[in-house]
């Protein structure tokens, strides 16, 4: 999964991209790690993630457990029609309703 | 040249495999030994390793080539005594006696035996056209034993063809002959 | 995913099914229809039908589902499973079987000989009503469960579904999402909840494995079959639970039970997902408090919500699923695996002996005592790891009750196979080995030793001929017996035919034993008019060589007009063994343990030749110096070991003893394989090479040698055993 970072202003943006789905969570789980190491405040722009599946709402959710567990301030922006839809069918769409922090 | 010696030579030489359609080295290797004082050569294909003699352990009843077997890393290995295999008595065992592991094909499966000659001499690097048809007058030995001749400046040395000399089927039937010397078919 | 060793496992988990639901039928062609055997062959099909429908062949799911459909209405009493059914079965099986032929060589798209399949089709459809009825009477059958329980309906219109699906699903290529996806097609899905209890955060996942649960309301008009349909090819360690809409309370409270989440928090998410009231949930855990272990059942009936009967058929089929799911825990295991790993336990034990050599030399009492230890270890180690190469035997006799039948049908003749020791096991190498050598002895049986049913009726035996296996463990090797009441052997045919072909001489002298064995011979089974020969004739050469080539022994016994016996004899293991060291000269030589049966001092005077005069019996020896042409001089104390293999005794004159020792059998190769009482080589603790020698095969030459002949190197070798000329 390709994934380009940038930082700005201390804040660390990572951009998600093309397919997030059971071919590629092995290597994104350790791109999102690194990334989750660089900052204490990071960004994931899910808005060039064209293909997600099971396994990739899976590992998203365990990213945000992994941030929460570091005490790194990581939020979900942008998701995608399909990340969206993805979510939603899997009853998770409250996931980037940041006013409610759940899990 | 000393036994590691060797088995680095032949090492570097690899196992080339003749496979069909693939295109021949012009280069081709031959390990030489000597027995009763002559030297004979083998192609380096079938050759594993060169160890010195020792720690055999005879097998009763056994024909003459059959010095018995030993003990290779944990496998059992039968060493044939090529001279006496030749029908020229067995070899005198000395301090340069040793055994050359070759691996021959048994239907199709891989075996390993093991050789005892004189000594070893040297691995040859030569052009495939060194290689000759074998001559058509006795070389001493069996016909079919020969392979071809190898054309040195100073020197011929005979090439031994390994699959007849070491043909299990054959040295099978003869451990099993019975002493009216009719030969046992193979099952 | 692999496919070509994917579909490797389906074709043998389906042959090992289709092997089940033979037996099955079988079973029931003898004794009559039983619910366990309908369902063995009912779930055989089944669990076919859901392998195949994972690799797309859609044929194999076509016919298995025909199969099922009518099995299943046998199950629900709709249809009986009668003689013709269970033989519609047996063919529809055999199909099924060349269907699967045909995938493991490659066609995977189409039926090989559709006809057939078409044949067996039409036999197979009347009796199944079409799809639309059923659906109608199922849904019929659920309306009135639920008005007999309504008191306890919960208000929840819409179906509940909870899945926790098995954690290798994602790999498999399946996705919960698709579920989710085929259901919407079905009706409206009202809520979804996420199950993320077991999701660990990122450093500690497995992002390939899936983590979640998922629980769904679902409002439908479909029926649960329509709906369990979304989940039928999903893999095994999935649980699906699917409660219709209204359910009774009590679905519920099960539902709680077996879930893993705790009551309360299951029963939040089917609130928070709409499927029970808070009232209801309440009430549901109060039910579970106030009758704790309670079986569900009984709640039931004491209730009166349901009548008695109902609730025992429920509780039956929730045993018989409990039943079959307590079957032997069992491994797959790559056979090249398990060679591997013998070849390292070998290694092991010879490491372990070239330890203790080493330890003793050095005389340390600590690393002698340590290396004690680690050779019982070993020897244990050893001995479960040969342990899982033996499979039993019952494995090989199985292939036969059907082979019987139908030769027995085609030949005309009334022949039953009863089977004994099927326990008994023998190393997996051989299985496959002793099948063929087994096939052409039970062939013989029927062909020419038993009798058509007249034939016997009219010598007084009974009409029904039968064959027998028997298998048993004795002295370090296993004993399979055929054995038949046929009309035995006719030793005057077999002696006439014998010297037709040469094979023996006219007026020559034979026992019994040596007419019998003419069988064996290479040239006598040329049969062409095999029939006048009520006995045995049919490739026993071969039959003989390949259990030789087993390290074998293969004799008959026969008594004329009442039957034969074929009886082998196989080594338990191939690999290691327990030995007995001894030498002679220098050279060192062992012989299985469990052969040997006493050692003693050799008293000189009491030898004559062959014959030594032991605890006042005379015992044949072998003179292994002599045998072996040992130049060095006999010891002055030379030592006896007397060795038994079945009935057979014979001393071994040796130099000296060197005790116990684990022989990791190292083979000799093809050069010596005429070489007959030498059985393999094993490598000794101090590097050198040690034979084994081959008892059996040492005891029949002494005991047929007479102290008078001379022990040459005749007797050593050969299969054919020359007749050496006497002193």
């Amino acid at each position: 999964m390709r994934m380009n970072i940038s930082k700005a202003g201390g804040k660390v943006r990572a951009h998600l991209g093309e397919a997030l789905d059971i071919s590629s969570v092995l290597e994104a789980k350790e791109q999102l790690s690194k990334a989750l190491r660089k900052g204490s405040q990071i960004d994931f722009d899910l808005s060039g993630l064209a293909e997600i599946d099971t396994a990739g709402v899976q590992l998203l959710l365990s990213t945000r457990r992994q941030a929460r567990a570091d005490k790194v301030d990581c939020r979900f922006l942008r998701p995608s029609p399909e990340v969206l839809r993805a979510f939603t069918l899997l009853g998770r769409a409250d996931f980037f309703d940041e006013s409610v922090h759940a899990n | 040249m000393t036994t590691a010696t060797m088995a680095r030579e032949i090492s570097k030489g690899g196992s080339v495999s003749s496979s069909g359609g693939v295109e021949r080295d012009p280069l081709c290797q031959y390990l030489t030994f000597s027995l009763w004082g002559e030297s004979f050569a083998i192609p380096i294909e079938h050759v594993r390793e060169i160890i010195e003699f020792g720690g055999i352990t005879t097998i009763p009843m056994m024909p003459p080539f059959l010095r018995g077997v030993i003990n290779l890393r944990g496998a059992v290995v039968p060493v044939v005594d090529v001279q006496a295999r030749f029908g020229r008595g067995e070899t005198n065992i000395a301090k340069r006696t040793c055994v050359v592991i070759v691996e021959v094909l048994v239907q199709e499966s891989p075996h390993m035996l093991g050789v005892l000659v004189d000594s070893v001499s040297e691995v040859l690097t030569l052009d495939r056209s060194r290689l000759e048809a074998k001559p058509s007058f006795g070389s001493g030995i069996r016909s079919d034993f020969v392979e071809g001749i190898l054309n040195l400046e100073d020197r011929f040395i005979v090439t031994l063809d390994i699959d007849k000399v070491l043909s299990v089927e054959e040295m099978a039937a003869l451990v099993g002959a019975s002493s009216s010397g009719r030969p046992e078919d193979p099952a | 995913m692999d496919m070509a060793a994917a579909r490797a496992t389906l074709v043998q988990e389906s042959r090992e099914l289709l092997s089940e639901m033979e037996n099955a039928l079988l079973e029931m062609e003898r004794n009559g229809t039983s619910e366990e055997g309908v369902h063995a062959v009912f779930r055989a099909a089944h669990t076919i039908k859901g392998s195949a429908g994972l690799f797309g062949l859609e044929h194999v799911v076509r016919f298995t589902h025909s199969m099922e459909s009518v099995l299943d209405g046998v199950r629900a009493g709709r249809a009986e499973m009668s003689a013709e059914l269970l033989a519609l079965m047996v063919d529809c099986g055999d199909h099924l079987s060349s269907l699967i032929d045909a995938v493991e060589q490659g066609i995977l798209d189409r039926d090989p000989d559709s006809e057939r399949a078409g044949a067996l089709l039409d036999r197979l459809s009347p009796p199944v009503a079409d799809s639309g009825s059923r659906a109608l009477t199922e849904r019929v059958i659920e309306t009135r469960a639920e008005e007999i329980a309504s008191p306890r309906a919960v208000l929840n219109d819409a179906w509940h579904i909870s899945l926790r699906l098995a954690r290798d699903v994602l790999k498999s290529g399946m996705d919960p999402m698709s579920f989710l996806n085929y259901l919407s097609g079905l009706g409206e899905v009202l809520a979804v909840e996420l199950l993320e209890d077991d999701l660990p955060p990122l450093s500690e996942l497995d992002p390939e494995i899936l983590h979640l649960g998922i629980e769904v309301r679902f409002s439908s008009e479909a029926t649960r079959q329509q709906i369990e349909a979304a989940f039928e090819f999903v893999s095994e360690g999935s649980l699906i639970r699917i409660l219709p809409p209204h359910a009774r309370i009590e679905e519920y409270l099960e539902f709680l039970r077996t879930m893993p989440e705790s009551d309360r928090r299951l029963g939040e998410i089917l609130v928070a997902c709409g499927a029970l009231t808070p009232n209801e949930l309440e009430k549901v855990l109060a039910f579970q408090r106030e009758s704790g272990e309670k079986p569900i059942g009984k709640i039931f009936v004491e209730e009166r919500i349901v009548p008695p009967v109902v609730v025992e058929t429920a509780l039956r089929k929730q045993a018989v699923t409990k039943a079959s799911s307590r079957d032997i825990r069992v491994v797959k295991v790559e056979a090249e695996k398990l060679d591997i790993l013998i070849d390292l336990v070998g290694e092991l034990v010879i490491a372990s002996a070239a330890a203790r050599v080493a330890a003793l030399g050095e005389g340390a009492k600590a690393s002698a005592e340590a290396v004690g230890t680690l050779a019982t270890l070993v020897e244990e180690i050893r001995d479960s790891a040969l342990g899982l190469r033996m499979v039993p035997i019952g494995e090989v006799f199985q292939r036969f009750p059907r082979m019987v039948r139908d030769i027995s049908r085609d030949l005309g003749k009334s022949v039953e196979l009863v089977i004994s020791g099927a326990e008994a096991e023998l190393d997996k190498s051989m299985v496959d080995r002793i099948a063929d050598p087994l096939t052409h002895i039970v062939r013989n049986s029927l062909d020419h030793g038993l009798e058509t049913e007249a034939v016997r009726i009219a010598a007084g035996k009974p009409a029904q001929g039968t064959i027998s296996f028997n298998a048993y463990h004795e002295t370090g090797s296993i004993v399979i017996e055929v054995s038949d009441d046929g009309a035995g052997i006719r030793r005057d045919k077999v002696l006439a035919k014998a010297i037709e072909r040469g094979i023996a001489q006219a007026g020559q002298e034979l026992t019994d034993r040596e007419i019998l064995n003419l069988v064996f011979e290479a040239g006598f089974s040329t049969a062409d008019s095999v029939s006048d020969l009520s006995g045995r004739g049919v490739g026993m050469d071969v039959v003989r060589r390949n259990v030789e080539a087993l390290r074998g022994e293969i004799e008959l016994q026969s008594v004329e007009g009442q039957g034969t016996t074929t009886r082998l004899r196989l080594p338990l293991t191939l690999a290691i063994i327990d030995g007995f060291h001894f030498l002679v000269g220098k050279s060192s030589y062992v012989v299985p343990l469990d052969m040997v049966k006493e050692c003693a001092d050799l008293v000189e005077s009491d030898l004559h030749g062959g014959i030594v005069r032991f605890r006042g019996e005379p015992l044949p020896v072998i003179q292994l110096r002599k045998l072996f042409s040992v130049d060095e001089p006999p010891s002055r104390r030379r030592s006896l070991v007397v060795a038994q293999h079945g009935s057979q005794r014979v001393g071994l004159v040796v130099d000296q003893l060197a005790g116990e020792l684990q022989a990791v059998i190292k083979p000799l190769g093809p050069m010596f394989r005429n070489l007959r009482a030498v059985g393999g080589t094993t490598i000794l603790g101090n590097g050198s090479v040690a034979l084994i020698l081959d008892i059996p095969r040492l005891a029949q030459i002494a005991v047929e040698t007479s102290a008078e002949r001379d022990l040459g190197r005749t007797i050593f070798f050969s299969k054919k055993q020359e007749v050496p000329s006497c002193n």
